[in-house]
């Protein structure tokens, strides 16, 4: 019992079991009276520009439409970290768009005139999958 | 003696604590994009003027370009087993929009890089 104990012990002291409080914070997000300037069926893709300022991620809609993604972060948590390093690896390249995919924000779709014809909130990976159009896939020859 | 000694537990907890500054991508220069004009200027003026673009979208037969600039920093201290780490990411971003002849047609900006501070979980920075 004494020798369990004395292996916790060396754990905790030994760095790998540590009690964590972060706070990870992207932002800032637009200000709620921004948003609700913007009316669905009035206001345009100049409005939200002017409004919101540069959004986190573009893409295509069905129909010549585009949406415009706005996100933020605000996240604290408590609790217990056990790490083992096992390997290290990174990809710069893939990091905005993966940061930016777990992100909350607002998406604001536009038709092919740019008027704004829908809102919607939730995770922008989620609503990204959702709405954004699918391009038709190459379909390579089978080789002879 | 006895000062020196209550010193001690001092110098067990001055090496945990931190600061780190991560940037991603050059500085937007605002006299630069402010240069820009919609309806006049052309995708080969934008890249003149600001390099190449993070991103390009295909957006139909337009298209727009994404330049960024993020600035994280990160601060916090460990007392023994306890940690604390605030994390403030803040970015710099240009969306330009052209449309199929290659003008531009609108752009969007913001600049909040320089906002990023260093702070604890506890701060009220945002």
């Amino acid at each position: 019992m004494k020798s369990l104990a004395l292996i916790a012990l060396a754990a905790l002291c030994g760095g790998c079991v540590t009690f964590r409080f972060e706070r990870t914070l992207f932002g800032p997000g637009p200000k709620p009276a921004e948003l609700e300037a913007l009316r669905v069926g009035e206001s345009g893709f100049e409005d939200a520009l002017r409004a919101l300022g540069a959004p986190l991620l573009v893409w295509e809609l069905a129909e010549d439409g585009k949406a415009l993604a706005w996100g933020w972060q605000r996240d604290v948590s408590r609790g217990v970290t056990l790490s083992v390093p096992l390997d290290h690896y990174g990809s710069v390249s893939a990091s905005y768009d993966d940061q930016a995919r777990r992100l909350h924000g607002v998406v604001l779709l536009f038709d092919a005139g740019g008027r704004l014809v829908d809102r919607r909130e939730g995770f922008l990976g989620a609503l990204r999958e959702q709405l954004e159009r699918k391009r038709p896939a190459l379909i390579e020859d089978e080789p002879k | 003696m006895r000062t020196h000694l209550a010193l001690v537990p001092l110098l067990f907890l001055a090496p945990a604590c931190f600061i780190s500054r991560d940037t991603f991508n050059e500085a937007l220069v605002e006299q630069k994009i402010a240069a820009l004009v919609p309806g006049t200027s052309k995708a080969s003026d934008v890249t003149a003027a600001l390099g190449a673009p993070a991103e390009v979208v295909q957006l139909g037969l337009s298209k727009a370009y994404r330049y960024d600039y993020t600035v994280t920093k990160r601060s916090g201290f460990s007392v023994i087993i306890v940690t604390f780490i605030n994390t403030d990411v803040r970015q710099d971003r240009c969306w330009l929009f052209f449309d199929g002849d290659d003008v531009l047609t609108h752009l969007g900006t913001t600049l909040d890089a320089a906002d990023a501070v260093y702070a604890m979980p506890w701060d009220d920075s945002e």
